[in-house]
């Protein structure tokens, strides 16, 4: 097999589905969690409250877990008859589980330990000074958050974002069992890729698959900054 | 200050929340305190001047009824100090709002106070006037044996501009100080350190000294090792002298003896103190304190 074959007719439509998926679920992944991240860091830096130790285990669980666990886990929750999965679809009408919108949720779950990380450390640089004087100016505590902290933590929270969109792009474990492999649904870059790696004659699909992943991989950081 | 607003930005963040109506307004604060340079700068690329002087506007503009400078210049080298002194000044003497001012260096103290409380370890050892504070014994241990002198509040009666010296009123006598900026009736507040006094029994000539009181010996303390420390009534006024103990003996000086105190007038550093219309409810209130247990 020649290289010139090899990467005949590349991309194809299956591999660019596959990118624009990928892209599509790290990114609207990172619009879920983003807010709840920044709740989790405040809540870990800043709030004193008995459960704290837990939630701090907690957040950090999918680093820990098998992905497949996770995505497990998702799926007896979050499920067509799971308690929060029923509950979604007869009061919204919202499936989850086997949709974009699941695959998004897997990966943001998989992904929010790593952002929650960025965002804290960058909580935890701003000079609480700088809130005190913002307070003895009369600005209250939704003011001095809006106005002193965010600002100050925002390179952080951009980081975090980035981080998490970068990992988001390769999840797999938790996307393959909560949402399935469905093409152009949830059939991301790596989950393309295994599927090749599994058919017979896909040797060519999947390198090329392989080449567009590092592609991604290389340009993103330097797109991002 | 903060980093991720300009000086203007910051100025405005206490001002925007303060309740109305606002006393003291946002030119005047900028104009009183020469931020019009600086407004588009931010607090990286400020000096420790005028970053002082940017928070002394921010808190000014947030509408306050006292102002509580804890130590404002102990971050600021000696030219940085006498960079922001001329503006505190100014604040004291525009605007009526009370200052408490916590220092630990007397200089400050001297030029900006109207009523000092002398604090030693977290306790009132002594408080009054400038002048009262500065003779009292407690003061000495706290400054030094170097910075023991009569404070006097006085009024500049001739002025020598070309020269930079001024006359002002002292007891019954005048005194010839270096003074710049101080027209004729303008109050001033000037400092006789105690180790520069020379003291006479005879009314002196052909010296150098520009400076000759006539008063009388109102007491003679123990103060360092070989040295007194004698108080002069120069008329309703009193100076300190730190005399050796050989020459008190020398001159047989004792409470009353009438003597001449000389000055140079090079020693003498006169401040201009425009004193608040209202003296009493606008007065700046300063604080000297010495390190020590904290009292609460």
């Amino acid at each position: 097999m020649s290289s010139a074959t090899l990467m005949n007719g590349f991309p194809s439509s299956a591999e660019l589905d596959a990118l624009r998926l990928s892209l599509e679920v790290a990114a609207r992944s990172v619009g879920f969690s983003l807010p709840l991240a920044v709740l989790a860091a405040w809540l870990l830096t800043r709030a004193r409250f008995p459960g704290r130790p837990l939630l701090d285990a907690f957040v950090h669980l999918p680093l820990v877990l098998p992905p497949v666990a996770v995505g497990y886990v998702l799926l007896v929750l979050f499920g067509v008859h799971g308690p929060i999965g029923g509950w979604l679809r007869r009061t919204v009408g919202i499936e989850l589980a086997f949709t974009t919108a699941g695959a998004a949720l897997a990966t943001a779950v998989m992904t929010f330990p790593l952002m929650v990380r960025a965002i804290r450390i960058a909580l935890e640089n701003v000079d609480r000074g700088l809130e005190e004087a913002a307070r003895t100016l009369g600005a209250g505590p939704l003011d001095r958050f809006a106005t002193i902290t965010l600002p100050l933590m925002l390179p952080g929270i951009l980081a975090g974002a980035v981080t998490a969109f970068a990992a988001g792009l390769g999840e797999f474990g938790a996307v393959i069992t909560f949402a399935s492999n469905v093409p152009g649904v949830t059939r991301t870059l790596p989950l393309a890729l295994y599927t090749a790696i599994q058919s017979p004659g896909g040797d060519a699909l999947a390198l090329r698959l392989a080449v567009l992943s590092f592609v991604l991989g290389l340009a993103g950081p330097k797109a991002a900054g | 200050m903060f980093p991720h607003f300009d000086v203007l930005g910051n100025l405005r963040y206490g001002y925007k929340r303060a309740a109305a109506p606002r006393a003291i307004g946002f030119d005047e604060v900028i104009a009183l305190l020469g931020l019009a340079p600086l407004l588009r700068r931010r607090p990286q690329q400020l000096s420790g001047g005028e970053r002082q002087r940017v928070s002394l506007g921010r808190a000014l503009l947030s509408q306050p009824r006292l102002l509580l400078l804890d130590e404002p210049l102990a971050s600021l080298d000696v030219a940085r100090r006498e960079e922001v002194l001329p503006y505190l000044e100014a604040l004291r003497d525009r605007l009526s709002i009370p200052m408490v001012y916590v220092s630990h260096e007397f200089e400050e103290v001297l030029r900006l106070a109207t009523h000092v409380v002398l604090l030693d370890s977290g306790s009132v050892v002594a408080q009054g006037t400038p002048g009262e504070v500065s003779l009292r014994p407690e003061l000495r241990s706290i400054v030094g044996p170097d910075s023991v002198g009569a404070v006097l509040d006085s009024v500049v009666t001739k002025v020598d501009s070309e020269r930079g010296m001024a006359d002002v009123q002292l007891g019954r006598g005048t005194l010839h100080v270096s003074l710049r900026e101080a027209p004729v009736g303008s109050r001033v507040r000037i400092q006789l350190l105690a180790r520069d006094i020379i003291l006479a029994t005879q009314s002196p000539h052909a010296l150098s000294v520009r400076n000759a009181l006539q008063g009388t010996v109102a007491q003679i303390s123990a103060d360092t090792d070989q040295a007194v420390l004698i108080e002069v009534d120069i008329g309703g006024a009193i100076v300190l002298a730190r005399i050796t103990q050989s020459a008190v003996e020398a001159l047989d000086l004792r409470v009353g003896s009438a003597v001449w105190v000389l000055v140079k007038a090079v020693s003498t550093r006169g401040h201009a103190f425009r004193m608040p219309a209202t003296e009493h409810a606008s007065s700046g209130d300063l604080v000297r304190t010495r390190p020590g247990p904290p009292s609460r």
